[in-house]
C-alpha cells in the first residue's frame, strides 16, 4: 500500500501521460491471475467466501498499483487522476472479467456517499480502507413494510448522551452476511412528515445487538438478508450528513444505485450478463446460428447493448464532469433489467431442451438457468421499473406527480407497518 | 363444445383440488423439499383412494372411464397446489397402455395405477434433440439401447415408457428402470427438483406398440397435459398476486390501487384466460378423437409464451418478496419456467403451426 499521499504511478515531474498509464493498465491486468479475460473459461464454481477473498485480493493490488478509485484524490487512497483516465481504464478493463461483484456496492454506493456526505473523521478513517476492500460496506434501507415507499421505514434512532440507539429491522440487504458496515437509514424524529425526520447513520454490523439472518432467493442462493438492530449502541459522530437531513443523503445514494446498477458499476467495468457476441458463439454451438428467428433476436439484443453502453458513457461522463447523476440512471437501469430479461430468454431459447434439465455436473447449463432465475429481480432491486418510470415522468417530462396523501403529515400519525 | 365443465368434470375439479389443498400446505412442501424424496406419497394415496389417479382408466381396469377432459382437470389442480407427485408421466403413460397396448399389458398394469400402488413415467426427450418422432434409442432382440433425459422420477417408477425405434419404425416400450442394462443419473430440472437421464445397455424391454404415430400420440397428450398443469400454475399465481396486491401497502394505499400494477394483473388475467381455453379446446378434440394438431400448438403456445408473462408480472407485483423463497410464490415461478421449455418452448409452437399454415 501506498504510505505517502502520492499516486504509486505519478512521477517526480507530475501525472502519468495517457500512453503510460494505459501500458500500465494493461501490463496489471494482463498480468493479475484474477483477471480473466472474456471469453476464457473461469472456475465459477466457487463458494462466496472465496469470491470476497478474491474481490479482496484483487482490489488490494489495483489500489497498490493506483488503479483504484482513480478520480479520488491520493490523501483517501484514489489515484488523484482526473477522468480521461478513468475512461482508459474502462476501456481496457471492459476486455476482462474482474472478480469485484462482491464490492459493487460498496464501491458504487458507499463510497461516493460517504465521500459526498461524510465527516472529515469518517473520511478519514473509512475511505481508503473501502476503496481498498479492507472494510466492505452494504446499503440498508429497505424495510418489510417499507419498500418502494422507503421513506416511510420505521427503524428508529434515539439519541442517549452521547450514543444513538437503534431499533428496528432492514431486509433484503444485500451482501450483510460479508460486510463490516452498513449506511442506515433510521428515524431520527416521528413528529415531523416522514421525509423530514430521517437521518443516516454508519453502523458496524459487528456490534452487540446486530442479527443478521439470511434470505434465500428463487436460485437457492442466499445473497441478501434481514437485518435486526436491537438496542444497538453507536457513537453519536456516527451520523452521516445532518440530523433529520437523511432523506437527501438517501436520494443521492439512491441516484448511484441506479448508475451502478445501470452503467455497469463503476469499478466493474461492464457486468457479467453474457452479450449478444458471445449469444451468438452459444447459438452456433447448438446449431441455432443460422436459425432466423435467433438471427433477429440477436440483432435486437446487439442494438440494444450498443444504446445502453452510449448511456453508460454519458452517464459516466457527467459523473467524471462532477455533475450529479440524474435521471439517466433510472433510464439505464430500466434498460439493464430489460435487457438481462430477454437476454437469458434468448439464451434459453438457444440451448433448447437443455434448459430443462441438465445432469449435476453440468455447470453451463445451470449458470444459464440460474441467471434466467435472477434476471428479473433487477427490475426489483435499487427501486422497481414502476418507480423509475414514475422518476421519469414526474422529474424528466415534469408531469403532475402521482396524489399523496401522506406527504405532510407527522410520521407519527401515519398508518404505516406496525403503526397500522 | 362450450367451454364450461359438465358435472362430472367439475367434480373432477373439487375433489382433487380439495384433497390436494388439503394434503399440500406451503410446510409440507418445504418438508418434502427438504427430504431425500420428491414424491408426497400421503397425496398420492388419497388420490388414489378417491379414484382420481385412474380417472381417465376404463373401469375395466379398475378405473372411472372418464376422459381426457376430466383429467386434465385433475392436472389443473396438481398446478394450482404445485403437488410433487408423479401425475403427468403416470396417468398419460397408462393411457397410453390402454389405447396402444395389448389387453393383457393393460389387466396387468393399470389396476395397480388404479390403486396408487404401481407409478409410470415417461422416457422420450433425448438430448439436443427437438424431434421426439423418431428417436435414436433403439430395439434388438427384446432389449433397447440409447440414453433420454429429464425423466420424472425413474428412481421410483416401476416402468418407464420408452420411445426407440426398432427395425426403422418409432414405437413405445416398457423398461424397468431397475433392471440390469438400465444406469439412472441424477440431474436437476429448472423445477429445481431431481430428474433422471437414463442410460439404457440392452435394457430387457417389452412392446407396447409400433404402430404408425405412436409417440406423437403421446407427446401431444403430454403437451395438452402440460398445458393443463400450466393453466392450475397460473391461476393460483394470479390469485396469489392479486391478494398480496390488495393487502400490500405502500404511499398509504394498497399497491393493486397503482394503475401500473393493475393493468399489468388485468392482462394477466387475459392471458390466463387464454391459456384456459386453448387447453381446453385442445383437451375436448383430444378427447374426442378430433385432429388436435395445431390446437395442441396453440395451446402449448399460450401455455408458454403467455404463461411467461404472466410469472413475471406476479413475480414482479410481489416485489422483493416475489424472489425470495419465504413466501409460496416462487414455486409456481419455478414450475411456470419448467413448463414453458418443457417439451417445445413458444418459438416451436410457432414455427409448426407457422409450417401448416404457409406449407407450398
Ligand atoms: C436482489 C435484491 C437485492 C436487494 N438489495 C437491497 C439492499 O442491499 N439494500 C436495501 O435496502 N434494499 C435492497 N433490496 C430491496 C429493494 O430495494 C426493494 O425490493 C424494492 O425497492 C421494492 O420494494 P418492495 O420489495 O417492498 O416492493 P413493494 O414496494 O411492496 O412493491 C410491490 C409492487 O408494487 C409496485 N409499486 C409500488 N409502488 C408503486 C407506485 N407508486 N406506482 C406503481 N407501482 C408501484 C412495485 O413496482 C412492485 O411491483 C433488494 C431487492 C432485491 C430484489
Amino acid at each position: 500500500m501506498a504510505d505517502t499521499a502520492q499516486s504509486p504511478l505519478e512521477t517526480a515531474t507530475g501525472p502519468p501521460d495517457h500512453s503510460e498509464f494505459r501500458s500500465r493498465v494493461r501490463v496489471f491486468l494482463e498480468e493479475h491471475p484474477l483477471a480473466v479475460p472474456r471469453g476464457a473459461t473461469v472456475d465459477d464454481d466457487i463458494d462466496e467466501a472465496d469470491s470476497v477473498r478474491r474481490a479482496k485480493t484483487f482490489q488490494a493490488a489495483l489500489h497498490d498499483a493506483g488503479l483504484a478509485a482513480i478520480t479520488y484524490p491520493a490523501e483517501i487512497g484514489g489515484g488523484g487522476l482526473d477522468k480521461s483516465f478513468q475512461e482508459i481504464y474502462h476501456k481496457e478493463s471492459a476486455a476482462y472479467r474482474l472478480p469485484v461483484f462482491p464490492l459493487a456496492i460498496s464501491h458504487g454506493m458507499c463510497l461516493p456517499v460517504l465521500n459526498d456526505f461524510g465527516t472529515d473523521e469518517q473520511k478519514s478513517e473509512h475511505l481508503e480502507k473501502i476503496i481498498r476492500a479492507e472494510e466492505i460496506w452494504c446499503q440498508m434501507f429497505s424495510e418489510p413494510g417499507a419498500g418502494s415507499d422507503v421513506a416511510s421505514l420505521q427503524m428508529r434512532a434515539e439519541r442517549d448522551g452521547d450514543q444513538w440507539v437503534l431499533n428496528g429491522q432492514k431486509v433484503w440487504t444485500s451482501g450483510a452476511q460479508y460486510c463490516d458496515y452498513g449506511l442506515v437509514v433510521a428515524r431520527t424524529d416521528p413528529e415531523q412528515p416522514k421525509h423530514r425526520g430521517l437521518s443516516m447513520f454508519k453502523v458496524d454490523l459487528s456490534a452487540p445487538g446486530v442479527e443478521i439472518r439470511p434470505l434465500r432467493q428463487i436460485t437457492g442462493d442466499a445473497h441478501f438478508n434481514e437485518v435486526f438492530l436491537t438496542d444497538t449502541r453507536i457513537p453519536a459522530d456516527w451520523l452521516v450528513g445532518e440530523l433529520n437531513m437523511g432523506w437527501s443523503v438517501a436520494i443521492a445514494m439512491l441516484m448511484y444505485e441506479r448508475v451502478a446498477l445501470g452503467a455497469g458499476g463503476v469499478s466493474g467495468g461492464g457486468g457479467a450478463r453474457p452479450g449478444a457476441k458471445r449469444i451468438a458463439e452459444l447459438a452456433r454451438e447448438h446449431d441455432r446460428g443460422d436459425d432466423p428467428v435467433v438471427r433477429n433476436a440477436l440483432a435486437d439484443l446487439y442494438i440494444r447493448e450498443r444504446l445502453l453502453t452510449f448511456i453508460g458513457m454519458r452517464i459516466r461522463a457527467a459523473a467524471d464532469a462532477g455533475r450529479a447523476p440524474g435521471p439517466e440512471g433510472s433510464i439505464a437501469k430500466l434498460a439493464t433489467a430489460a435487457l438481462a430479461k430477454d437476454t437469458t430468454e434468448l439464451i434459453l431459447e438457444v440451448i433448447g431442451a437443455g434448459a430443462t434439465a441438465w445432469p449435476a455436473d453440468d455447470d453451463s447449463a445451470e449458470t444459464f438457468v440460474m441467471a434466467f432465475l435472477s434476471a428479473p429481480a433487477m427490475a426489483i432491486a435499487g427501486g422497481t421499473n414502476e418507480v423509475q418510470r414514475n422518476i421519469i415522468g414526474e422529474r424528466v417530462l415534469g408531469l403532475p406527480k402521482e396524489p399523496s396523501v401522506d406527504k405532510n403529515v407527522p410520521f407519527k400519525d401515519l398508518l404505516v407497518g406496525t403503526q397500522r | 363444445m362450450d367451454f364450461t365443465l359438465d358435472e362430472r368434470e367439475q367434480a373432477v375439479s373439487d375433489l382433487a383440488t380439495q384433497i390436494l389443498t388439503d394434503k399440500i400446505t406451503m410446510e409440507r412442501l418445504a418438508e418434502i423439499e427438504a427430504g431425500d424424496e420428491w414424491f408426497d406419497r400421503d397425496a398420492w394415496a388419497a388420490l388414489a383412494a378417491s379414484g382420481l389417479i385412474g380417472v381417465a382408466i376404463d373401469e375395466s381396469h379398475g378405473g372411472s372411464g372418464a376422459d381426457l377432459v376430466s383429467l386434465g382437470q385433475l392436472l389443473r389442480a396438481q398446478g394450482a397446489t404445485v403437488a410433487p407427485i408423479p401425475l403427468l408421466p403416470t396417468t398419460l403413460a397408462a393411457a397410453a397402455i390402454a389405447e396402444l397396448g395389448g389387453e393383457s399389458l393393460a389387466s396387468d398394469i393399470l389396476p395397480g395405477v388404479c390403486d396408487g400402488s404401481t407409478i409410470l413415467t415417461i422416457a422420450v426427450q433425448e438430448y439436443l434433440d427437438d424431434d421426439l418422432a423418431t428417436p435414436a434409442a433403439e430395439v434388438s432382440d427384446g432389449a433397447i439401447t440409447g440414453q433420454k433425459i429429464v425423466v420424472e422420477y425413474a428412481d421410483l417408477a416401476d416402468h418407464m415408457l420408452v420411445s426407440a425405434v426398432a427395425d426403422g419404425r418409432s414405437g413405445l416400450y416398457l423398461v424397468q428402470p431397475g433392471d440390469a442394462g438400465v444406469m439412472l443419473t441424477e440431474g436437476l430440472s429448472s423445477r429445481l427438483e431431481p430428474v433422471w437421464q437414463v442410460d439404457m445397455a440392452h435394457a430387457p424391454c417389452v412392446e407396447v406398440t409400433s404402430a404408425d404415430g405412436a409417440v406423437g400420440w403421446l407427446v401431444e397428450r403430454m403437451r395438452a397435459g402440460l398445458c393443463a398443469i400450466q393453466l392450475g400454475v397460473t391461476e393460483a399465481a394470479l390469485k396469489l398476486t392479486a391478494e398480496y396486491t390488495t393487502e400490500r401497502q405502500q404511499f398509504g394505499r394498497p399497491v393493486a390501487t397503482f394503475q401500473a400494477v393493475t393493468q399489468r394483473l388485468a392482462d394477466q388475467y387475459i392471458n390466463v384466460a387464454g391459456i384456459r381455453l386453448t387447453t381446453y379446446s385442445a383437451l375436448w378434440r383430444l378427447s374426442h378423437g378430433v385432429d388436435a394438431t395445431e390446437e395442441v400448438s396453440i395451446a402449448k403456445w399460450w401455455a408458454s409464451e403467455r404463461a411467461s408473462a404472466v410469472a413475471h408480472a406476479s413475480q414482479h407485483c410481489h416485489g422483493g418478496m416475489g424472489v425470495s423463497v419465504e413466501y409460496p410464490l416462487h414455486r409456481y415461478t419455478l414450475w411456470n419456467k419448467h413448463l414453458t421449455t418443457s417439451l417445445g418452448a413458444g418459438t416451436r409452437q410457432l414455427r409448426e403451426i407457422g409450417a401448416r399454415l404457409a406449407a407450398p
